[in-house]
Formats: structure tokens, C-alpha cells, sequence
């Protein structure tokens, strides 16, 4: 067995498809910081456990976050930043969002559909048992239902709820008080008595997205019996055609998963250095650059990367020496930037890094955005409008100019020296001069 | 793998909510693949650790030295691991179980072939020790050199090496028990 991990150990790897991250994360995430800057997770834990513990000791009228009480109408309701809850006339709730996301709902009767984006734990509760969730679409419908017991004998029928779980989307667990939980995927519901939860019948579900149905409806491929000998022309034609209708149908199937599969891969992270003219409109668009830069304090080419695109030692010498002359012409280049932004003459001793930053800070109120626009849209080319006469380009621009040429402008200069193929070899090889960057501010709209 | 640029890296630092939303979409999906792959798709907590990830991450950004050895990038997926591996070792059903698998299967619109070895592809990797699944993980989806893994981990270079070695055997033996044969 090879030492590192193989071509073909990565290739079964990457058969799982990756995980995305939900739409607004990012929004959460920083919402969710400018409320814990000072608590550990600790004291969050602990007080998503207390507000719980408070919640079903609570009486219930009491409301910590909302409350429904058995309205006769359809009412939709909002539950914390992740949860929609739409419950039906006679439906009664009470519920609590902890700070870290985190959501209990005690539903005390009626029909309510859920749907829960993906985050911390979302749990309903009734007094027959309570359903767990992190993200999917379910309903939970608490019905009373007389019993007889021993109690019920001497003093009539008692009434117990039942709790009746149906799962959309994703999975839940359902359990009874005490009891472990069952895991119910999309499609089953099942009954929970208080004591045990017992499963139901599936039903079905809504139609699958059209790659599902071409796989499904697909027709499958029976192996042919061999075309008997001494066919007749006609019959031999007939044949022809037959197979031939048949495979028209593959291919079309095939262009179908294909054109699912290429949008598939669309969204997969492209490479920096082939980006189809697509992907540049795209960016364009959204007014998004990338780029790759040599490190502006330690210019080198790593052993490993040099290994990687096969690099004697004098040629890779020779990128270090290119890229450190690189680097000394992009430093000189902020700098002089910086001067002509801040009027500070002083500037030898400042980082490359504080110098962009200064620049950028400096420059009129969207003109960040501009740039961003402007820049991907030549790249793209697209028409962008012109500066007006006698107007030169701000430092801002002529900064992100200068960054997102960078990488070019190393390849060529290696270029002349070592040719265009071992250039393109030793940046291939990490994908970029060792600095690649992504980044957008937005459109000047936004 | 693309890094933010140095300008709203040092705004990130110095606390720009901008910058560092910037800081979470540049990173997020990088961290979002690999808690799904170290705790399998499934996993309800996936997205409670990238959450914790970024917080933490956004908390050190001050003291993040970009001049320094570690990327952001590798830093970020640093703090994702660890975070990972703590939370399977406190929890030992954490990873894809065969009903996952299943259940896996019937939501994917993949072709139905690459679906199913998706599903044992990941439920071997499931079988692998969370350390294990780390290398693993961060030497084959994330291009991270045996130094990188050595920090984030706290291990040896060589101890690295070992560890990738046996991971990789368990995994080998884990998809030909599913009749996949590495080597095919």
C-alpha cells in the first residue's frame, strides 16, 4: 500500500456528496456572536436548560417568547429564527427559544404543521411524549381519547392525549416519556399514548425532483436476445429501428443526468486558474473577484509544491528569485499607493497588509464596490463605463488592479526565464502562487 | 483553496461585522463539508459545531497571525476538527449508521448507482476511529500536508503518517466487507 492516500481512495472519497451550509449561516452565526461575546458555552447550556426547565414548570399562560392559546382560525406563527409553525383552529401552544437557538414548544392541543431549518435542537412537547428535530417538516396532532383503567371502573372513563407525529421532511425522533426515542424518516408518522410510540402506515409522499423520476421511471435495460440468423431485410430493419429508439431514449436520459450533474458541479468551489467565461459572468454579476498573489512577506516556492510540479532545484531557485523581485514591485507599487492616498511620505517601514488597509479605508464611500464591479466585469468582458476625461483611476482601483494582475504578471516573468509550460506548471501546482483569494463587497446597488 | 483578502482579513481583525460575515461565507463551506464528512451528513449537529467553529474563530481572529505558518483557511479547519473529534468522543453514536444510509438514499437526487456507493463509502468512514477520520479527511478533501495535520491535531508528523496509514486500511476493509475493492 502507497504511503499517502491514493488517487482512487480519494476518488471513492469523494462520492459523498458535500454537505452546504443553510442559507443566512453566516447571518446567524454573527447574530448569534453579537449575543455571546462574553458567555461560554457552558453558561449557554445551562441556560437553555434552566428556560426549559422553567418552561414546563411554568403555568401555561405563561408566555416566555409566544404563546397561542385555541383559536378557532388557522393561525401561522414564528418560532425563534428557524421555526414556522401553522397551526390549526383549536390549537394551543406555548414556546421558548434559548439564546443559542435552541427551541421548546409545548403544544397542549390541536393540529399544527412545522417546519424547522436546520440548527439546534427544536423539541415539541406534549404530555403523551415529544418529538426532537434539528431541521425538517412535520405536524404533531394531540387528540384526547377516553380509556378504561381501574380508576376509570370506579369513577368512569378517564381521558388520556395522544400525540400523533407525521414527518415531511428529514427525520425526527419521537419518544414517550422515559422511553427511548424512534428515529421516524419522511413519510411515516406514528402514535404516541404517553407510554410507548408505535409506528402507522407510511403515506406518500410529494412527487421527486426530475432527475429522481428519470431514474426512476428509467426503463431497465434487459439484456437482448441474440438477433436470430437469417433474418429477412424487413425484419433486420425493424430491428434497427427498435434498437435505435431505444438508445435515442438513453441518450436523453444521459443528457438529462448530465445537465443535472454539470449544474451539480457548478456549485462545487472552481478552480482559480480555469474559469470559464460563465463563471466570469457570474462573478460579474455579483461583482466578485479571485485572485492569486506570491506571499507579500515570505515569497517562496515550498519544497513540497516544487516536488509537486516537478521543479529541478535550479529551477526553482529561479521562481524565488522572480517571485522576490515580484514581490519588492508589488510592495513599491502599495506604497506608492499609500503616499498618494495619505499624503504620508513616511511610509517605508509600514506592513504591505496596513498600507491596503488604509488605501481601502480611504477611498470615497462605495468606491470599493466600484472597483469590485468594474474589475470583474472587464475580466469578464463586459463593457464598463468609461472615466470621465482628464480622470485618472483612483489608488483603490489601481490596488485591486495591481493584486488581481499579480499572478499573471509572476507567470509571465517566470515565463521568459524557465518558458510558458514550467511557469504554468509551478502555479498549477498549488493552484495559485500560494496566496489565493476570493472576495466580493458586494454590487454598488446593494 | 481561496483565502479572504488581506484587507478584509485585517478588517475582520479589528471587529468589521462585514469583514467577518465575509470571514464565514469565504470559509463556510469548506467547514460544512468536512463536519459532514468527519460526522456523516445525518449528523443533526453538524451545523451547531460550524456555528461553534466560527464563533471561536472570530473570537482568536485578533491574535490570527497571517505572516504565520497556518492559513486562515487551516486554521479555521483546525479549530472545525477539534471540535469534532471532541464532540465523537463524548458521544460514541455520533457518525452514519447503516439507517442513515438508508434514509440518505431515499432524499438524494443523485443517480441511484453513485448513491449507493455514497452511502458505503460513508458508512465506512463512519467505522474509522475520529482521529482516524480526521487525517483522513483533511489529508484527502482538504489538501492539508502532514505538518498542517501534525498542528491541528497535536500529534508528530510521523505519528500523522502512521495514523493515515491504518485509517486508510480500516477504510480499505470497511468498503470490501461492502464488496468495494480499492484497488479495483
Amino acid at each position: 500500500m502507497s504511503e499517502d492516500v491514493t488517487d482512487r481512495e480519494k476518488e471513492l472519497l469523494e462520492k459523498v456528496p458535500v454537505l452546504a451550509p443553510p442559507a443566512g449561516f453566516a447571518a446567524r452565526v454573527m447574530a448569534m456572536k453579537s449575543r455571546r461575546v462574553f458567555r461560554t458555552r457552558v453558561m449557554i447550556g445551562a441556560a437553555a436548560v434552566l428556560v426549559i426547565g422553567l418552561f414546563a414548570s411554568a403555568p401555561r399562560s405563561r408566555a416566555f417568547d409566544g404563546q397561542l392559546i385555541a383559536q378557532e382560525e388557522r393561525s401561522s406563527l414564528q418560532i425563534g429564527v428557524r421555526g414556522v409553525a401553522v397551526a390549526e383552529g383549536g390549537s394551543a401552544l406555548v414556546w421558548a427559544v434559548a439564546a443559542n437557538g435552541a427551541a421548546a414548544v409545548q403544544q397542549s392541543s390541536g393540529n399544527v404543521f412545522y417546519r424547522v431549518e436546520p440548527g439546534g435542537a427544536f423539541v415539541v412537547s406534549t404530555s403523551a411524549g415529544e418529538v426532537r428535530v434539528t431541521g425538517t417538516c412535520f405536524r404533531v396532532e394531540v387528540s384526547d381519547v377516553k380509556t378504561s383503567s381501574i380508576a376509570s371502573a370506579a369513577g368512569g372513563a378517564l381521558v388520556a392525549t395522544l400525540m400523533t407525529v407525521t414527518v415531511y421532511e428529514g427525520r425526527v425522533m419521537a419518544s414517550a416519556p422515559g422511553q427511548p426515542a424512534m428515529a421516524l424518516a419522511a413519510g411515516e408518522a406514528a402514535t404516541i399514548d404517553g407510554k410507548t410510540v408505535a409506528k402507522r402506515a407510511p403515506f406518500a409522499l410529494p412527487a421527486p425532483s426530475l432527475a429522481a423520476r428519470t431514474l426512476a421511471e428509467r426503463a431497465p435495460v434487459k439484456p437482448r436476445a441474440a438477433l436470430p440468423e437469417n433474418l429477412d431485410p424487413a425484419a433486420l430493419y425493424a430491428a434497427h429501428a427498435e434498437l435505435a429508439k431505444e438508445a435515442d431514449a438513453l441518450r436523453a436520459q444521459v443528457d438529462t443526468l448530465n445537465s443535472e450533474l454539470k449544474k451539480a458541479k457548478k456549485k462545487e468551489e472552481p478552480t482559480l486558474l480555469e474559469i470559464s467565461p460563465e463563471e466570469l459572468q457570474e462573478m460579474a454579476s455579483q461583482c466578485r473577484l479571485r485572485w492569486d498573489t506570491i506571499s507579500l512577506d515570505h515569497p517562496s516556492m515550498p519544497v513540497a509544491a516544487a516536488e509537486k510540479a516537478e521543479l529541478s532545484e535550479e529551477e526553482r531557485a529561479a521562481i524565488d528569485k522572480k517571485m522576490a523581485a515580484h514581490q519588492k514591485l508589488i510592495v513599491d507599487q502599495i506604497r506608492a499607493l499609500y503616499v498618494e492616498t495619505t499624503g504620508d511620505p513616511n511610509a517605508g517601514s509600514m506592513a504591505a497588509e496596513a498600507m491596503q488597509v488604509e488605501i481601502v479605508d480611504k477611498a470615497p464611500p462605495g468606491e470599493v464596490k466600484r472597483t469590485f464591479q468594474r474589475l470583474a466585469r472587464e475580466r469578464a468582458g463586459l463593457p464598463v463605463p468609461p472615466l470621465a476625461p482628464g480622470q485618472a483611476e483612483l489608488p483603490v482601483t489601481r490596488l485591486y488592479r495591481a493584486l488581481t494582475t499579480s499572478g499573471d504578471m509572476l507567470e509571465a516573468s517566470i515565463a521568459e526565464e524557465l518558458g510558458p509550460e514550467t511557469a504554468h506548471r509551478a502555479r498549477k501546482a498549488r493552484e495559485g502562487w500560494g496566496s489565493q483569494h476570493g472576495s466580493s463587497y458586494g454590487c454598488p446597488s446593494e | 483553496m481561496l483565502e479572504i483578502d488581506d484587507v478584509t482579513l485585517a478588517r475582520a481583525k479589528r471587529g468589521d461585522p462585514g469583514a467577518q460575515t465575509r470571514v464565514i461565507e469565504t470559509y463556510q463551506g469548506k467547514v460544512f463539508a468536512l463536519l459532514g464528512r468527519m460526522l456523516g451528513r445525518s449528523s443533526p449537529d453538524v451545523e451547531d459545531l460550524a456555528q461553534e467553529t466560527f464563533l471561536k474563530a472570530l473570537r482568536a481572529l485578533p491574535g490570527f497571525d497571517p505572516s504565520g505558518s497556518a492559513r486562515l483557511s487551516t486554521w479555521i479547519l483546525t479549530s472545525a476538527t477539534r471540535l469534532a473529534i471532541d464532540a465523537m468522543r463524548r458521544d460514541k453514536r455520533w457518525g452514519t449508521t447503516e439507517e442513515d444510509v438508508e434514509r440518505a438514499d431515499h432524499g438524494s437526487v443523485e443517480r441511484l448507482e453513485q448513491r449507493e456507493l455514497a452511502g458505503h463509502v460513508e458508512a465506512a468512514l463512519a467505522s474509522i476511529t475520529p482521529e482516524g477520520r480526521a487525517i483522513l479527511v483533511l489529508r484527502a478533501h482538504h489538501d492539508l500536508d502532514y505538518p498542517e495535520i501534525a498542528a491541528a491535531l497535536g500529534l508528530e508528523a510521523g505519528t500523522v503518517k502512521s495514523r493515515l496509514s491504518r485509517a486508510r486500511a480500516a477504510l480499505r476493509k470497511a468498503l470490501s466487507q461492502r464488496g468495494i475493492e480499492v484497488d479495483a
